[in-house]
C-alpha cells in the first residue's frame, strides 16, 4: 500500500515538472530573435556609440556617443536613412540647445516625433543627474531648449534612459546605483504618468519586486502597443555581466509577467544594454561592449525579431500550420497569436493569419 | 435614379425628378456614419444643376470629381459631360464645367466614370438614335494631362444592342453598365433593361464579354444605371417600371423608379462544402501565389489576378460561415 502511494507520488511529481517546462518553453518560444548585426560605420566608432531610440517611420535612430564632434561629454547624435532598406548615413550631432558641455544620454524620441526625453547631467536639476525634454514644433523645426521633468520625476538621486509609451502618458525610467527610496535593488525600472499629455507626471512608482530584482534592472524600453516592456539587467540567470530581459503584459491594465531572459543570440557573456525595438516589433536594437566584430567600446547592434509559424514542428510552414491556427481562431492561444505583433494581441485572429501567410512555405533549419 | 457612392459611404448621389415631370437634377441624401440610416435627401446647387435636364452621376474613388450629362447650353453638342469638383470631402462642389473635347463632341455623350488612378475614363456615346450608345474609353498619363483620343471599346462589349451607364471598378478591372431604356436590348436579358458585367483580367488586356449575373439582380423590370462602392463590396443601381405596359411597380420598392442596392459577395466555399473553414484555407495555400480564379477573392470579389494575402483576409472574414443546404453532421 505504501509502495503503491510512492509511485502514485512519483507520476504526480515527474507530471508537475513536465507542466513547468512546458509553460516557461511555450512562453520563449512565442518569438525568437535572429542573430544580431552590427550597425557598422559610419554609425558606429571606436568611440561608444550607446541606448539606440529608432524613430517610429524608422527613418531616424537617436543614440548618446562621446565621438569628437560634440559639444562636450557624451551627446545625443541622430543617423538617418532614405528608406528602411537604405544604410544609416553619418551621424549627426543634435547642437546646442539641446547638447552641451555636460553629458546628455538615453535618448528615447516619441511616436509622434515631436519630443526627445534624454538624461543629463548639466546644472538646473534636482540631483546627480536628472530626465529632460526638449520638443520641436514639427519634424523639421529645430529643437527648442530642454526642459528638466521637475522634482516629482526627478529625485536627489539619479535617474538613466527614459522610455515614452506610444501615447505619451507613460514614461519608465529607471534609477542608478544610488537607488532611490522604495526600490529593490541597486537600480530598478520605475513608471511615472500623466491623465493627458499637458498635465503633470505623477509621483513614480516603481514597477515591483515581480519585475525588479535585488540587482540591477535599468534602461527600458516600451513596445508601441505597450504590452512588452524590455530592459537589462545582472539578476541571476544572467548570460554575462548584464543581459536583455522582456516582460509582458495582457493588456494595458495587466500587471507585468515574470521577466524572462531573451537569451543567446542576442545575450552573451559579455554584455547587452539599452534594448530598443521598432514600432512594428520587427526589429529590436541594443547595444553592447566590446562584441566580437564590432568598432571598440560600445555600439549598436540590431537584431530581427522572428515570430514562431511553424506551430507543428515540422521544419515548414504550410497549410497544416494554418490549420492549428482556425483550430484555435478567436481563443487566446499563445502559440498562434503571432500578430501584429510578434507577441500576439491576445487573440487569434486575421492578424495572425496575415503573419503566418507571410512566411508561408519557408523552410525551418 | 442613377446612384453613386462617395468613398466613405457617407453620400449618395442620383438624380431625381417629380412624377411625370421632366425635370431630372442632380439629388444627395447624406448620413453622419455608415451605420445610420440616409437623410431627407437635398438637391445640389445651381452651380451644378441647370434649368435643363442634369443627371447620371458618377462620383469618383478619390470623392473629389462628380461627373454627370447634362443638356444645358454652352456644349460641344447633344448631351455632354460635365463635372464639379472639390478639395476634400469635407468642402463644397465648385462650379460644373463641361469636360470638354475631345471626351465632348457633337454627338450625345452620357456619364463618365474614372479609374480610382485617374488615368482612364469610360463613358457612353450616341450619334444618332438610331444606332443607339455604345461604350467609349480614353487614358492619359498623368492626372494633369488632357485626355487622348477616345476609342469605343468595340465589339464584344458594344453590340448592335444600345450600351450606356458605364461604371468602372476603382481598380479598373470590372466594368459595369446596362442597356438603354430606348433599346435595341441585347439578348440573354431578363426582361428591360439590364445590368451587365464585362471584365479584364489586367488594366491592358481586353474586355471579356458581357454577361449577364441574371437574378436576384436582373428581374424582368428596368434595372438599370449601376455604380459599384469603391471598396467593390455593394452595387448601386436603379429600377423603373412601364405601367404604360401595364407594369406594376418592382415589388419591395416605392414608385415609379427606386434606389437599390446589393452585396457583392465572394464565393469563399470553394470547396461546396457549405461552410467555410480549414479546409478551404488549404485549397487556397495550394494556389498560393498562382492566379487561380477560385481562391482569388480579395481585395475586389473579383480578384487582382494572384491568391495572396489579400485573399486570405477575405477568406478569414467569412471564416466558419455556413451557408445554406449544409448537410446535418451525423
Amino acid at each position: 500500500m505504501k509502495r503503491l502511494n510512492d509511485d502514485r507520488m512519483r507520476f504526480v511529481l515527474v507530471g508537475f515538472v513536465a507542466t513547468i517546462v512546458l509553460v516557461s518553453g511555450r512562453a520563449k518560444a512565442d518569438f525568437t530573435f535572429g542573430e544580431p548585426m552590427n550597425l557598422v560605420s559610419p554609425v558606429n566608432s571606436a568611440h561608444a556609440e550607446y541606448a539606440p531610440s529608432l524613430s517610429v517611420d524608422g527613418l531616424s535612430l537617436y543614440f548618446e556617443s562621446n565621438r569628437p564632434g560634440g559639444e562636450g561629454g557624451h551627446d545625443i547624435w541622430v543617423t538617418t536613412r532614405e528608406t528602411k532598406d537604405d544604410e544609416w548615413g553619418t551621424p549627426v550631432n543634435l547642437g546646442a540647445p539641446v547638447n552641451s558641455s555636460d553629458h546628455e544620454a538615453g535618448p528615447n524620441i516619441s511616436a509622434d516625433g515631436l519630443s526627445i526625453y534624454f538624461l543629463s547631467t548639466r546644472p538646473g536639476g534636482s540631483g546627480v543627474q536628472d530626465l529632460w525634454m526638449t520638443t520641436r514644433e514639427t519634424v523639421d523645426s529645430p529643437w527648442n531648449e530642454p526642459v528638466n521633468l521637475g522634482p516629482t520625476v526627478n529625485s536627489p538621486f539619479a535617474e538613466i534612459r527614459p522610455a515614452i509609451s506610444a501615447d505619451g502618458l507613460s514614461l519608465y525610467f529607471s534609477d542608478h546605483i544610488d537607488a532611490r527610496p522604495g526600490g529593490y535593488g541597486r537600480a530598478d525600472l520605475w513608471v511615472t504618468m500623466r491623465e493627458t499629455v499637458d498635465a503633470l507626471w505623477s509621483e513614480p512608482v516603481n514597477l515591483g519586486p515581480i519585475v525588479n530584482s535585488s540587482r540591477f534592472d535599468a534602461r527600458p524600453c516600451i513596445s508601441s502597443d505597450g504590452l512588452m516592456l524590455l530592459f537589462d539587467s545582472n539578476r541571476d540567470g544572467s548570460y554575462g555581466r548584464l543581459d536583455l530581459y522582456i516582460t509582458k503584459r495582457a493588456s494595458s491594465s495587466d500587471p507585468w509577467g515574470t521577466p524572462v531572459n531573451i537569451g543567446p543570440p542576442v545575450n552573451s557573456p559579455i554584455q547587452e544594454e539599452c534594448p530598443s525595438i521598432s514600432r512594428d516589433g520587427s526589429t529590436l536594437y541594443f547595444c553592447s561592449l566590446d562584441r566580437p566584430g564590432g568598432y571598440g567600446d560600445y555600439d549598436l547592434w540590431q537584431a530581427k525579431v522572428i515570430p514562431i509559424v511553424d506551430f507543428n514542428d515540422d521544419r515548414i510552414v504550410d497549410a497544416e500550420d494554418m490549420c492549428i491556427m482556425v483550430d484555435n481562431w478567436g481563443t487566446d492561444n499563445s502559440l498562434c497569436d503571432i500578430g501584429p505583433m510578434p507577441w500576439g494581441d491576445g487573440i487569434v485572429d486575421v492578424q495572425d493569419l496575415i503573419v503566418l501567410s507571410e512566411h508561408l512555405f519557408e523552410e525551418v533549419p | 435614379m442613377g446612384p453613386t457612392i462617395s468613398v466613405d459611404g457617407l453620400e449618395l448621389y442620383f438624380e431625381f425628378s417629380p412624377a411625370h415631370q421632366n425635370l431630372w437634377n442632380l439629388w444627395v441624401a447624406t448620413r453622419p456614419n455608415q451605420q445610420d440610416d440616409w437623410g431627407e435627401p437635398v438637391i445640389l446647387g445651381p452651380e451644378i444643376n441647370s434649368s435643363s435636364e442634369d443627371g447620371l452621376p458618377q462620383i469618383s474613388p478619390d470623392g473629389l470629381e462628380l461627373y454627370f450629362y447634362s443638356k444645358r447650353p454652352g456644349g460641344y453638342g447633344g448631351c455632354d459631360i460635365w463635372v464639379t469638383r472639390r478639395s476634400t470631402l469635407s468642402d463644397p462642389w465648385g462650379a460644373a464645367v463641361n469636360l470638354g473635347p475631345p471626351i465632348n463632341s457633337s454627338a450625345h455623350e452620357g456619364t463618365a466614370t474614372i479609374t480610382s488612378d485617374g488615368l482612364e475614363i469610360f463613358f457612353s456615346r450616341s450619334y444618332s438614335a438610331a444606332a443607339g450608345f455604345d461604350l467609349w474609353s480614353a487614358r492619359r498619363t498623368t492626372r494633369d494631362e488632357p485626355w487622348g483620343t477616345p476609342s469605343s471599346l468595340g465589339s464584344p462589349v458594344n453590340s448592335s444592342a444600345s450600351e450606356t451607364a458605364p461604371c468602372i471598378s476603382a481598380d479598373g478591372l470590372v466594368l459595369l453598365f446596362s442597356s438603354h431604356p430606348d433599346g435595341p436590348y441585347p439578348p440573354g436579358g431578363y426582361g428591360g433593361t439590364d445590368i451587365w458585367i464585362t471584365q479584364r483580367r489586367t488594366r491592358n488586356d481586353p474586355w471579356g464579354a458581357p454577361w449577364n449575373p441574371g437574378p436576384p439582380l436582373n428581374t424582368p423590370y428596368w434595372d438599370n444605371c449601376p455604380s459599384i462602392s469603391v471598396d467593390g463590396r455593394w452595387l448601386y443601381f436603379s429600377d423603373w417600371h412601364r405601367s404604360s405596359i401595364g407594369q406594376s411597380p418592382k415589388p419591395g420598392g416605392f414608385g415609379i423608379r427606386d434606389l437599390w442596392k446589393a452585396p457583392i459577395l465572394p464565393i469563399v466555399d470553394f470547396n461546396g462544402d457549405r461552410i467555410v473553414d480549414a479546409e478551404d484555407m488549404c485549397i487556397m495555400v495550394d494556389h498560393w501565389g498562382t492566379d487561380n480564379s477560385l481562391c482569388d477573392i480579395g481585395p475586389m470579389p473579383w480578384g487582382d489576378g494572384v491568391v495572396d494575402v489579400e485573399d486570405l483576409i477575405v477568406l478569414a472574414e467569412h471564416l466558419f460561415e455556413e451557408l445554406p443546404g449544409r448537410p446535418i453532421q451525423p
